[in-house]
């Protein structure tokens, strides 16, 4: 892109300069319309990413919540295969249907279920329908108050599904609270009371528990129905404040979904068989990392594209508004010492357009002025000829009335007739500065000028000047016939001596007023009819050189101009080329004539 | 003008960048196809033949698939095991209270099927057949009494009619053939003479074993037993007080006898090795009811025939078929398997009446629906007459040895009355 060159301003006004206009206003309103767009997608963006975030991270810790209650429901399936290995046990099946137990029998089982040896498990009793009890450490309960034990209590209606229990140990006596496996013992074929297993389990059960909870970040918690925290896994340095999510949030329906991140997660999985929940808690020390590292880099990125948007915004409007500002200077800085400088663009916009047109409109603006300056000059030429010609007339008047009393007193017959002539001719030449006559005064003027000819040329031509009535008063721009018979006698009789006619007439058709001007001299030549009927249709400048003027053609010249000029072209001009003889034709539109 | 519409431009372009992040915050629209409830699977165990590695049950569970597509399904677990052995696998499943929602053979233990009506572990279907006419009108009314409890309580669901639960001879009419029959024999003597016949050409007569429940060799004993008007009178009887009656010691007689005709292990192999080696064409006499039938491949079937047992008796009772509901699912799975008990009969009335009509069955069915429309006297299972314990664990403890000539017959059956009085005082 070519552009003019522009001033680059210094200090306060220089910024000015640099920065305003189109441009300031397109800088400004789009870094305000893109602030407020990045920083409404900013916000927007960051709800969602809130949002999203803390359901990714509440599946991810749901995911290993779940993974845990599957490890604890493995845990249960476990024991539950124990329990199964147990209650379908021959000796146990025995005890229910024995009427008596021997101490063979009791040594038997008791042998048998001992080889049920897991890591995890503490202590067996079996108590048969009889209340007979079987265990490796020799436990005699008082069966009342074993019925009416928690433990006991716990299996309730089930039918034979494995129980397992957070409770006291009120049953081998260590009163410690643990984990419990209790068990219906149904006999198989017929109806039978049922027995009871209860198995004692240590801490070792939870193994599989503990190894699934892989994150350490994270706590973890063993609840039972009564809400009671059997088991926990606690990350080392966690506050002690989980305390009290989990009795605000957990146990409150209303705030467990609760959509903010800092109090951090919670994500608990009940477990039907057993009514145990599992209960994984990502503290919110945890769950802001993560979304605060996002909105860094979120924030990064977004004022990093404002950044770079506010600066391609400046870049790219100062490319826009260049040929604007150079535009504008130059249309500013424009005087008359300045109407040969042109403006280039080519921005290859609608811009260059403008430029074009400028360019243009300076050049029309030059030739006008041009033409007022020689309209002004002609005018001022005119004026000063009227002057002289207002005072020229009266002693030129008066000298051609002292001449014509002097030839009348000496009885010249052709001076005074001469001088008469002469003195009409002028008078209506000059017609005290008129510029249009009534057409009769044109024939009489004419008629004058070709009164002092024939008397110049004696015997050389005659004329006949006639007015279709009605045409003798309409005004018209004068001494535009005189130019044209001084041709006739010029050129038409330069090849006669004498019998030249002249016929001179002034009639309307066809809404024209015409003027004919003919004679029977020698015919106009054809390269100079050609020119002479150009006249009408050329530019004025071009008229100048389409004349030789030495020739007589500035008169003729000068009437075309006279009447293109007075007549706005509402004329016609032209001459015909006849057998002996040329015809000259002027005619002007009625409605163009003065009143 | 221009300024107004450029302000307007302005506005939109500000209300989109404000309406693109809030649209993208507003709630999640999933699109979800609501399908209604997932459909509820009904668990059910279901035996395989070894023999044949077929289920009689296979077209119920794909039939009832299909009818209640998205519904219900039969959640099928198919268990390779004899009957006994499922039976016995039914009694545990039980204590560890994890029985499929549908069982069969529900009523063949009187004991088990007590153990499990008084501790309430099945439905009361009387409910269901209420709400299902079609289901109770399909049953015939004899079937229907012999199921329902006094209380007017119906635990066991049986199939509507007996048509395909008859039990009698099955025998391989070629290897008959070589021996001189074209039929099977229809009064005792002449059964012996066809064993006899069979003998003297080489081939084992009887497949008979001994492991697990005594099953066939006691179809043909029994059968034996109902033989007499005393024999039916015992037989008739539910759990006789004492097994020390001539009728009992003619039948454990003929028993003896029976296995001087088969395998010389027979004693040591269970039910499903002696129906793999009938089937092999091992032996020429087997017996069972029509649902081996069922499960026998068309290649096998071709060479077989179907009799009553000598003296025109086929065996049936109307609990054999019986399947029951067990409590403790919830209440769409139960209501599934109620209609599965439903087009169970449903599918039976079906199939029954193309065999009745003999619509594309095989020769094999063709002769036993033959041998059901002719038969003169039915016996009932004995399984359902006599105590568990006796049938499984004092017959597989103490047959070996009589079969063997250890013992002899007044002793059995004395051992027989005393292990029942044990029984009865464990009760």
């Amino acid at each position: 892109m070519k552009t003019g060159s522009r001033e680059s301003g210094t200090g306060k006004a220089g910024y000015r300069k640099y920065f305003f206009g189109i441009r300031k206003k397109a800088v400004v309103s789009i870094t305000v319309i893109f602030g407020i767009i990045f920083f409404l997608t900013y916000l927007g963006i960051n709800k969602i990413v809130k949002d999203n975030t803390r359901e990714f991270l509440t599946d991810q810790y749901s995911y290993l919540n779940d993974k845990v209650l599957g490890s604890f429901r493995n845990t249960y399936d476990e024991l539950n295969s124990l329990t199964a290995d147990f209650v379908t046990n021959d000796y146990v099946q025995k005890t229910l249907t024995n009427q008596t137990v021997t101490a063979s029998d009791r040594d038997m089982m008791e042998r048998t279920l001992s080889y049920y040896n897991k890591s995890f498990l503490d202590s067996y009793l079996v108590i048969d329908n009889k209340g007979n009890q079987y265990s490796q450490k020799g436990i005699r309960l008082d069966m009342e108050k074993f019925r009416k034990s928690a433990i006991y209590q716990s299996l309730g209606d089930e039918y034979s599904k494995t129980k397992i229990l957070w409770t006291r140990d009120v049953i081998f006596g260590t009163n410690e609270m643990s984990f419990f496996a209790v068990r219906y013992i149904r006999e198989m074929n017929s109806v039978h009371d049922a027995g009871v297993l209860i198995l004692k389990l240590n801490e070792r059960v939870m193994d599989a528990v503990r190894e699934s909870a892989e994150n350490e970040e994270l706590a973890y918690f063993i609840v039972n129905s009564d809400k009671e925290i059997c088991y926990k896994i606690i990350p080392d340095g966690m506050d002690e404040s989980w305390h009290q999510e989990l009795n605000e949030r957990l146990w409150n329906p209303d705030e467990t979904e609760s959509k903010s991140l800092k109090n951090g997660i919670f994500s608990s999985s009940t477990d039907e068989k057993t009514m145990f929940t599992v209960i994984t808690y990502a503290p919110g020390s945890v769950t802001n990392q993560v979304i605060r590292e996002i909105q860094l880099v979120m924030g990064l990125i977004f004022g990093l594209m404002f950044v770079l948007t506010v600066a391609g915004v400046a870049f790219f409007t100062k490319r826009l508004t260049s040929p604007i500002e150079y535009l504008s200077s130059t249309m500013r800085d424009f005087d008359d010492s300045k109407l040969d400088e042109r403006i280039s663009l080519d921005t290859n916009t609608e811009l260059d357009f403008i430029g074009h047109a400028y360019n243009k409109m300076i050049e029309k603006v030059k030739s006008l002025m041009n033409d007022v300056m020689k309209k002004e000059k002609e005018l001022k030429d005119s004026e000063m000829q009227t002057m002289l010609y207002q005072i020229r007339p009266h002693f030129l008047y008066n000298t051609l009335d002292t001449i014509y009393m002097l030839a009348r007193i000496q009885k010249e017959e052709t001076i005074m007739k001469m001088t008469q002539s002469l003195s009409r001719f002028l008078r209506i030449n000059l017609s005290n500065g008129r510029e249009s006559i009534e057409v009769s005064q044109e024939l009489e003027h004419v008629s004058s000028y070709l009164e002092i000819q024939k008397i110049r040329n004696t015997d050389l031509f005659e004329y006949e000047a006639s007015a279709e009535p009605g045409t003798e008063k309409l005004f018209v721009t004068k001494m535009i016939l005189q130019p044209i018979v001084e041709n006739s006698i010029k050129h038409g009789f330069r090849d006669i001596y004498s019998g030249g006619m002249i016929w001179i007439r002034a009639y309307c058709e066809d809404g024209y007023l015409c003027f004919s001007v003919e004679n029977n001299g020698t015919p106009v030549l054809p390269d100079a009819l050609e020119k002479l009927n150009r006249m009408e249709q050329v530019s004025m400048d071009e008229m100048d050189m389409l004349i030789e003027k030495r020739q007589g053609g500035f008169g003729i010249c000068n009437v075309v101009k006279r009447l293109r000029l007075k007549y706005n072209d509402q004329i016609r001009f032209y001459y015909v080329a006849k057998s002996a003889g040329t015809e000259c034709v002027i005619k002007i539109r009625l409605e163009e004539l003065e009143h | 003008m221009r300024k107004r519409k450029m302000m307007n431009v302005c506005v939109c372009l500000i209300a989109f960048a404000v309406l693109l992040p809030l649209s993208a915050c507003s709630p999640k629209q999933e699109v979800q196809r609501n399908d209604g409830e997932e459909a509820a699977g009904i668990p059910v165990t279901f035996l395989i033949n070894p023999a044949t590695n077929l289920s009689e049950n296979q077209e119920l569970a794909e039939a009832f698939n299909e009818e209640y597509e998205g519904e219900y399904y039969v959640d099928v677990e198919w268990l390779t095991e004899s009957a006994s052995g499922y039976r016995e696998k039914l009694k545990q499943w039980n204590i560890l209270d994890e029985m499929p929602a549908v069982i069969t053979d529900a009523g063949f233990d009187y004991d088990f099927y007590t153990l499990l009506t008084e501790n309430k572990r099945l439905v009361n279907l009387r409910p269901y057949m209420d709400a299902i006419p079609q289901w109770k009108a399909a049953v015939e009314p004899e079937i229907l009494d012999a199921c329902t409890e006094e209380s007017g309580d119906i635990y066991l669901a049986p199939l509507g009619s007996g048509i395909q639960s008859y039990a009698g001879i099955i025998y391989n009419k070629e290897l008959l053939r070589q021996a001189g029959y074209e039929t099977f024999p229809k009064t005792w003597e002449a059964f012996w003479d066809c064993l006899d016949a069979l003998q003297a050409k080489g081939i084992t007569p009887l497949s008979l074993h001994g492991y697990g429940s005594y099953w066939v060799p006691m179809l043909f004993a029994t059968s034996y037993l109902y033989g007499t008007q005393e024999g039916q009178a015992f037989l008739d009887q539910d759990f006789p007080d004492s097994y020390q009656t001539p009728e009992m010691a003619d039948m454990m007689e003929m028993l003896d006898r029976m296995y001087g005709y088969t395998y010389a292990d027979a004693v040591e192999i269970d039910y499903d090795e002696a129906e793999e080696r009938f089937c092999s064409w091992e032996a020429a006499i087997f017996a069972n009811g029509y649902w081996m039938i069922q499960e026998m491949p068309d290649n096998v079937k071709e060479n077989m025939g179907f009799a009553p047992f000598p003296g025109n008796i086929l065996m049936n009772s109307p609990r054999m078929s019986a399947w029951a509901l067990t409590a403790g699912y919830d209440a769409k799975v139960t209501d599934g398997a109620a209609k599965l008990l439903a087009f169970r009969v449903e599918l039976d009335a079906r199939n029954s009446e193309k065999l009745r009509n003999k619509e594309g069955v095989s020769a094999l069915e063709c002769s036993y629906i033959d041998a059901v429309e002719s038969v003169s006297t039915i016996m009932p299972n004995y399984q359902m007459k006599w105590e568990q314990e006796i049938q499984n664990d004092f017959f597989t403890e103490r047959l070996p040895g009589y079969l063997d000539g250890e013992i002899d017959t007044g002793t059995l059956l004395k051992e027989m009355d005393e292990r029942l009085e044990q029984i009865r005082a464990k009760k």
